[in-house]
């Protein structure tokens, strides 16, 4: 009897895993930070896309938290599986590099896209737009809001998140050149622990603990919308000026009721879809660093910079075009 | 006339038979006897006749009506009271509460229960049966004689027809048993008739009229006390002669082996013993439970720490703060609780026997496990131990064999004095003979015995020399082939008049039993922390804003609290909440996205939240797991389903009409706060005014003790999960709503703000204390807590460390309070 | 005899992994692959050394939810002592293994000396531990370890012959395996084991029977801090940084090998071998799914439901053998 039922949970299981398996053709590995937030699920839709096109296999799984150990071990999955190239957000650039490098070691093509790993972990890094151009954007959309002389806090994701940690500096450093009169109140960002409940509350908060607050930047897509609700409850939309980074579709409604007025955000579908291209490219041996440009589908002739591809130049967001985009 | 009559009753448990053929008949106006050894099926018959098992077959006739109760209520109801062995009691619940939870306490209009009346009825009660003592304390605090005495009143107060005493006299000594005999006389002249079950057969002598004896699930006779001989019972019950009872070879005695001055315990217990006890020779310790007999053998064991005073052991002074040190200066200590304080049930009776030597059976922490094997083998066969094999787990064997076990384990050590505490108390007769005689051979070989009983006739048979201790104080040293029975029983009596005075003094004033309120505490903290922030931030904290946009921040991890606080007052636990909270809020938003009015998503949600909560309560109970798995479980099942449901992505876009229902002011307050509040206060009336409410803390304090008085588990055990899940739903709908998106990681964490909310609160994670108000506040503080380092301008980089750090902080004084509270009383 | 067998935990355990293993390997394609199942031990060495001392807490009828945050924060010493202190990773290392040790001290102090119970205090010091990790490091990871460092996670020992080609043994096998067996052999067959199991059956019990409870305890939440702080080594060397959000998620993982492994969570009766199963069938199951291309939402779905049913199974073998006596 207990056999048996040992037995039949084993064969379940294994039939459901048999019902998934597939069938051979060339397959590429797209893995977000995370599953389950718009702007992965639009990179989904972009990498989808350029599979159709270019009649390859997308798998397009993540883990379920930002966590890079659990993308570490469906790495390593993916590489029993031989897929033909990874194209992978990752969590950490170091963290998840012994995986790329195994990966690598195996014949895997590995692109990396949204956010960098190690140089010497992977072919080509898929990059939005550079660190300082996103950096750039962010202050200069905050300087013509609030004045060269604002005094502004940033809420981030969580403390220990490397993207939003880069961009930090680089606006900072951005700001000593650019707006030197600029004052960031809080040296250290308010964490919201990618928790829009956590943002909200500590959007509302800051804007007690800081009377004379001007500029707010939420800069990661979950911080943004948290804050934005912070700010329409308040009703202070016209003395502090919140702008970040964050998906259109979040936004569509606190653009249009006036609480926040321009935000900043590239087109995840597009970095999708290139990084898809990319990476299939680079399997077939059509794409090698150091090539000047890049012609990629739909979205164009794009430029190469050693072995960064670069998507282009951040959109900036307002009343007058969000309703164009749909993620 | 007979009022109650139990004929040809059978009852099996899972096959195995309990009761054969059992009949009983009890006369109005009689006190009836009912012996027998252990296992003989006293207990079971008294179960199946005060309605907590049905027969298998048989008939039970009330008054000359056949009757089938449904339950203990029911048999309560109809005039059939019990008062149990060892009364398994609700250690956090007031002695008021203990006493009538039973048939229900008193409730007003609405049920609600009407506490003042339940307090007098209690008072009442008591004095009724000549007694006084605080009802509202906690009944944990009391002696075991006082927790009887309540019990007594409490199964008399229904109008008893009949009244089933188990093992009155267990932990009594002379003095209350003599007081509690007066009143089974008194309720006899009453025309209650009384079954008195009892190991003690002096007693039943000399109280029964007439005495039904049993043997292996059979009633042998009954028959009237007129002539019948101690003897005549005891070969009745064990179906053969047994040779003596109290079997003592006379030792020689010898050197003073430990010699005991001026011991004081440093809790107040005892003061200034001074005892001797020479080789070759037994001491009883006479006197009552309660007068510091226990706590003094457990002084010299190290369990307790001792003020003033020295112990020698053969001539040379030993230290003991610690049970090791004491087993290696050559004591032993056989304790009188054997289920709390004596076996590992689950463990091997090889095992039980080893525990005490161990270490000394172990080469560098390695067990040798031959010697360990021997040394069981030894103990069961020394002991004369009725076993199947030595790896039988020791809770399959019988409580004599139990204790032989026990008392084979501390003989393994060797001891040179060997403390005993109630060595035969609840152990048959034959089991009670064989230990004596163990006794008599240890003192044989040279040991010393340290006696402690309640039970005068093993006293005075088995010591060579008495001593009493009466409130702590050594009141005479007797010689029992001398003094006379009454000269020390009287010497074992306190003082009553001091007795009594000391007693009033412990009534805590209104003042004093205010402050012991966690919610005091609570409420002081909160008041410190603000008039903190209000001194160095004046203009940003003491606003009312500010005070309203803390509370809504409390709101939502406070309502899911709530249904925490439930769960965990019942002896639960669910962690599984943020999942479901995910989960229904992406179902409850999906439907308002697809045009469900708002309150159609509103119930939704609650309903949906109920069914998930409780089928994580109902798992638990039917594959009796404990909760924290199958909500372990959860966690990932139900943010799995979540994620299918929503395919990975968010919800948000709203309908106004949707958002309206949490977001938003009303008379300038958020609307959410609102919600809080009426949750906080729905669940306040029903922990605290409704019967079901004190069942949930009952359940939680103990389920052997809420099984007897008919408390069914499981439906207690679904009420609270499915309140929960409620609350769950409701959070879920206005988390949504208040914050305007679902995110695939909606309500992660939220299971944690829960628990330390409830926690903070002073909810007792083990269960049967909490309080809604004091959740609400536990939440209030976590929240206002992040407000005050963020209106501080505090490093976001310490702040969960500060966090964690004060409700470690709060836990822990709060721990420090509660004990010396605990320790005054 | 062959029944007595039957009907240990462990052999019901490992019968339900062989067929698990059997399953995937004849079904899934890509399963077998002994370089890939290698890979994963890696991994499954950061679970499998927390949940060792895990069975001895939660065989007490503990519970310590802290043991994620302490690797975080042992982590954070080690990188924090080698990257700003510039000392050798041979005494950050150890440093590592002493903040463990000192945050495990904690924990179990005040549980057994102020009474708290574990699951207040750890949930607590969860908190307070993790938060003190962000705060030291400022919540950034630091990097560049050298590769003699990482090699304890991610070097190769050994090569062995496999199928034609080799396979590399990887090195934390070697950890993890050491650290089964002494905990297995201090389990089942020292004195500690035996009182572990007593404390978690009846503390009183336990007290009155001469055992130093409170010291006991004070032992065992100590150790596992240390074992923590040991793992926090492994964990810097596996992913090349030292993560003040390493070990996220660590204590529901290691709880969860624990359990399915028939170790009760009301105390008394355990098993370090039972673990081990349960951190093989688990894992096997995850990679199994994985490899078949079971999508992550569902798949944590099926370790929950396999959570349930493993522990309603323990539970049935447990009342079994219970009746056959």
């Amino acid at each position: 009897m207990k056999k048996l039922v040992a037995l039949l949970v084993a064969l379940g299981v294994v039939a459901l895993g048999r019902a998934y398996a597939d069938e051979k053709k060339m397959t590429v590995g797209v893995m977000p930070k995370l599953k389950g937030i718009d702007f992965f699920n639009a990179a989904q839709k972009g990498a989808e896309e350029a599979g159709k096109e270019l009649g390859v296999t997308i798998v397009f799984d993540g883990p379920v938290t930002n966590d890079v150990t659990l993308q570490a071990q469906m790495l390593d999955t993916w590489i029993a599986k031989k897929f033909d190239a990874i194209a992978i957000a990752p969590n950490d650039p170091d963290a998840i590099a012994p995986a790329l490098a195994k990966a690598r070691k195996r014949g895997i093509k590995v692109i990396t896209w949204d956010s960098d790993a190690r140089k010497d972990a992977r072919d080509l890094f898929v990059n939005q737009c550079t660190s300082a151009s996103v950096a750039k954007s962010l202050m200069d959309v905050l300087a013509k809001g609030a004045g060269p002389e604002a005094k502004y806090l940033i809420i981030t994701g969580s403390l220990t998140a490397s993207n939003q940690n880069i961009w930090m500096k680089e606006m900072d450093k951005y700001r000593q050149t650019a707006y030197p009169k600029m004052l960031n109140l809080s040296a250290t960002p308010k964490a919201s622990e990618e928790d829009q409940a956590l943002a909200t509350q500590v959007a509302a908060d800051s804007l007690k603990a800081y009377p004379n607050l001007q500029g707010i930047l939420a800069i990661t897509s979950v911080a943004l919308p948290g804050a934005a609700e912070a700010v329409r409850k308040a009703g202070v939309a016209d003395k502090v000026f919140l702008t970040g980074l964050a998906t259109p579709k979040a936004m569509r409604d606190y653009v249009k009721d006036g609480t926040v007025k321009q935000f900043v955000l590239w087109s995840p579908v597009d970095l999708g879809y290139l990084a898809v291209q990319a990476g299939v490219a680079s399997a077939k041996g059509e794409l090698k660093p150091g090539q000047p440009t890049f012609k990629a589908g739909r979205v164009g002739e794009v430029k190469l910079d050693g072995d960064m591809v670069i998507l282009g130049e951040p959109v900036v967001f307002d009343k007058s075009n969000i309703d164009k985009y749909d993620f | 006339m007979s009022v109650l009559q139990l004929a040809n009753i059978r009852k099996s448990f899972g096959g195995a038979p309990a009761l054969r053929c059992a009949n009983l008949d009890v006369r109005a106006g009689e006190v009836h006897g009912l012996v027998g050894e252990n296992g003989a099926g006293k207990s079971t018959l008294i179960n199946i006749a005060t309605g907590l098992f049905r027969p298998d077959s048989g008939s039970i006739e009330l008054n000359g009506f056949n009757v089938s109760f449904a339950s203990t209520r029911h048999a309560a109801h109809s005039g059939i009271s019990v008062v149990h062995q060892e009364s398994d009691l609700f250690a956090q619940l007031s002695l008021a509460e203990n006493m009538l939870l039973g048939r229900g306490l008193l409730r007003g209009p609405a049920g609600l229960i009407q506490w003042g009346r339940v307090y007098s009825e209690a008072e009442r009660l008591i004095r009724e049966v000549g007694e006084s003592f605080d009802v509202r304390a906690p009944a944990g605090g009391l002696s075991v004689a006082r927790r009887m005495m309540a019990e007594i009143a409490a199964a008399v107060s229904e109008q008893a027809r009949v009244l089933f005493l188990d093992e009155p006299t267990a932990s009594l000594t002379q003095n209350e048993i003599k007081n509690l005999f007066g009143q089974i006389r008194r309720l006899k002249a009453d025309g209650v008739g009384i079954v008195y079950v009892s190991h003690r057969l002096e007693e039943v002598l000399e109280l029964c009229d007439r005495v039904t004896v049993m043997r292996d699930g059979e009633t042998v006779e009954t028959v009237s006390t007129q002539g019948l001989t101690m003897d005549r019972m005891v070969s009745s019950m064990v179906g053969r002669e047994v040779s003596s009872l109290y079997e003592k070879t006379p030792a020689s005695r010898g050197e003073v082996c430990l010699r005991v001055q001026g011991a004081t315990a440093a809790d107040g217990t005892f003061t200034d013993i001074s005892v001797d006890v020479h080789r070759g020779e037994i001491v009883g310790i006479y006197g009552f439970v309660g007068a510091g007999r226990s706590e003094f053998a457990q002084t010299l064991f190290g369990l307790r720490p001792m003020k003033h005073g020295s112990v020698e052991i053969d001539g040379t002074a030993v230290e003991l703060s610690s049970p090791r040190q004491a087993v290696r200066a050559g004591l032993a200590y056989l304790p009188e609780d054997r289920l709390v304080q004596g076996v590992f049930r689950g463990h091997s009776l090889r095992s039980n026997a080893s525990v005490a030597v161990l270490r000394r059976l172990s080469n560098f922490g390695w067990i040798r496990a031959a010697a360990e094997t021997k040394l069981a083998r030894q103990v069961v066969s020394d002991m004369n131990v009725r076993a199947g094999s030595i790896e039988q787990p020791i809770g399959t064997l019988s409580g004599g064999n139990q204790q032989k076990v026990v008392f084979g384990r501390w003989q393994s050590t060797k001891p040179k004095v060997l403390l005993l505490d109630e060595p035969t108390r609840g152990v048959d007769v034959g089991a009670k003979a064989e230990i004596h005689k163990l006794m008599s051979g240890m003192v044989e070989q040279g040991a010393a015995i340290l006696m402690i009983s309640s039970e005068l006739p093993e006293v005075l048979a088995m010591s060579d020399r008495v001593i009493t201790i009466s409130e702590g104080r050594k009141t005479g040293e007797f010689n029992p082939r001398v003094d006379s029975k009454d000269t020390i029983a009287a010497a074992a009596v306190p003082r009553a008049t001091v007795r009594r005075a000391a007693e009033s003094e412990k009534r805590p004033g209104r003042l004093a039993r205010w402050l012991s309120f966690r919610e005091v505490g609570l409420l002081g903290f909160i008041v410190f922390l603000a008039a903190v922030m209000t001194w160095f931030k004046p203009a940003e904290f003491a606003t009312v804003q500010n005070f309203l946009d803390v509370l809504s921040t409390a709101a939502l991890p406070a309502i899911v609290a709530q249904g925490a606080t439930l769960i965990i007052c019942a002896g639960g636990i669910d962690i599984s909440v943020g999942s479901m909270i995910g989960l229904v809020s992406a179902v409850a938003t999906g439907a308002a996205v697809q045009g469900a009015p708002p309150v159609l998503c509103l119930g939704l949600g609650m309903l949906l939240g109920t069914v998930f909560s409780l089928l994580n309560g109902g798992t638990a109970l039917l594959a009796r797991i404990h909760p924290i798995i199958v909500t372990l479980a959860g966690i990932s099942i139900y943010r799995g389903l979540m994620r299918i449901a929503t395919g990975g992505k968010e919800i948000m876009e709203l309908p106004a009409a949707y958002r309206a229902l949490a977001d938003g002011d009303l008379f300038g307050v958020p609307k959410i706060c609102y919600y809080v509040i009426v949750v906080t206060a729905l669940v306040h009336l029903f922990l605290r005014y409704t019967l079901s409410g004190r069942r949930v803390l009952a359940l939680g304090n103990s389920e052997s003790a809420a099984r007897l008085i008919g408390l069914s588990k499981a439906r207690l055990t679904l009420l609270v999960f499915g309140v929960s899940g409620a609350l769950v739903g409701l959070a879920a709908v206005l988390q949504a709503g208040y914050y305007g998106k679902v995110q695939a990681n909606t309500g992660e964490g939220m299971e944690l703000k829960a628990i330390a909310a409830a926690v903070t609160g002073g909810t007792n994670i083990l269960g049967g204390r909490g309080s809604a108000l004091g959740t609400l506040l536990g939440a209030f503080i976590v929240a206002l807590l992040y407000n005050a380092l963020v209106l501080a301008q505090a490093s976001s980089y310490w702040q969960s460390s500060f966090v964690g750090a004060l409700i470690l902080a709060a836990v822990i004084v709060d721990m420090l309070i509660q004990r010396t509270r605990g320790a005054r009383t | 005899m062959i029944k007595r067998i039957l009907f240990r935990r462990e052999s019901a355990l490992l019968l339900t992994l062989i067929l698990l293993f059997s399953g995937f390997a004849y079904f899934t394609e890509g399963f077998l692959d002994a370089y890939n199942l290698l890979e994963r031990c890696r991994y499954w060495t950061i679970t499998g050394l927390v949940a060792v001392p895990m069975t001895f807490i939660i065989a007490t009828a503990g519970i310590d939810l802290s043991v994620g945050s302490i690797v975080g924060l042992s982590g954070i010493v080690l990188g924090l002592l080698y990257r700003d202190a510039g000392w050798p990773l041979v005494f950050a290392g150890s440093a590592a293994v002493l903040t463990g040790l000192a945050a495990g001290a904690f924990n179990g102090g005040i549980t057994s000396y102020i009474k708290v119970p574990p699951l207040v205090v750890t949930l607590a010091t969860m908190a307070l531990y993790s938060g003190m990790a962000v705060g030291l490091s400022k919540g950034e990871p630091i990097r560049n370890f050298p590769e003699s460092f990482t090699w304890l996670s991610l070097g190769d020992a050994f090569e062995i012959p496999f199928g034609g080609s080799t396979v590399a043994f990887p090195v934390p096998l070697f950890a993890l395996a050491s650290v089964f067996a002494v905990g297995a052999v201090i389990f089942r067959r020292t004195w500690v084991g035996r009182f572990t199991e007593c404390i978690g059956e009846n503390e009183t019990a336990s007290q009155f029977a001469a055992i130093d409870v409170g010291r006991m305890k004070l032992l065992l939440y100590t150790v596992t801090g240390l074992i923590c702080g040991v793992t926090s080594i492994f964990y810097t060397a596996l992913y090349a940084s030292a993560r003040p959000d390493a070990g996220k998620g660590l204590e529901l993982d290691a709880i969860a090998c624990v359990v399915v492994g028939g170790t009760r969570v009301s105390g008394g009766q355990g098993s370090v071998l039972g673990t081990l199963l349960g951190l093989l069938i688990i894992g096997i199951l995850k990679y199994g799914l994985e490899m078949a291309s079971v999508p992550s939402e569902q798949l944590v779905i099926y370790i929950g439901a396999l959570l349930i049913l493993m522990t309603i199974f323990n539970e049935w073998v447990a009342s079994n053998r219970g009746a056959k006596s």
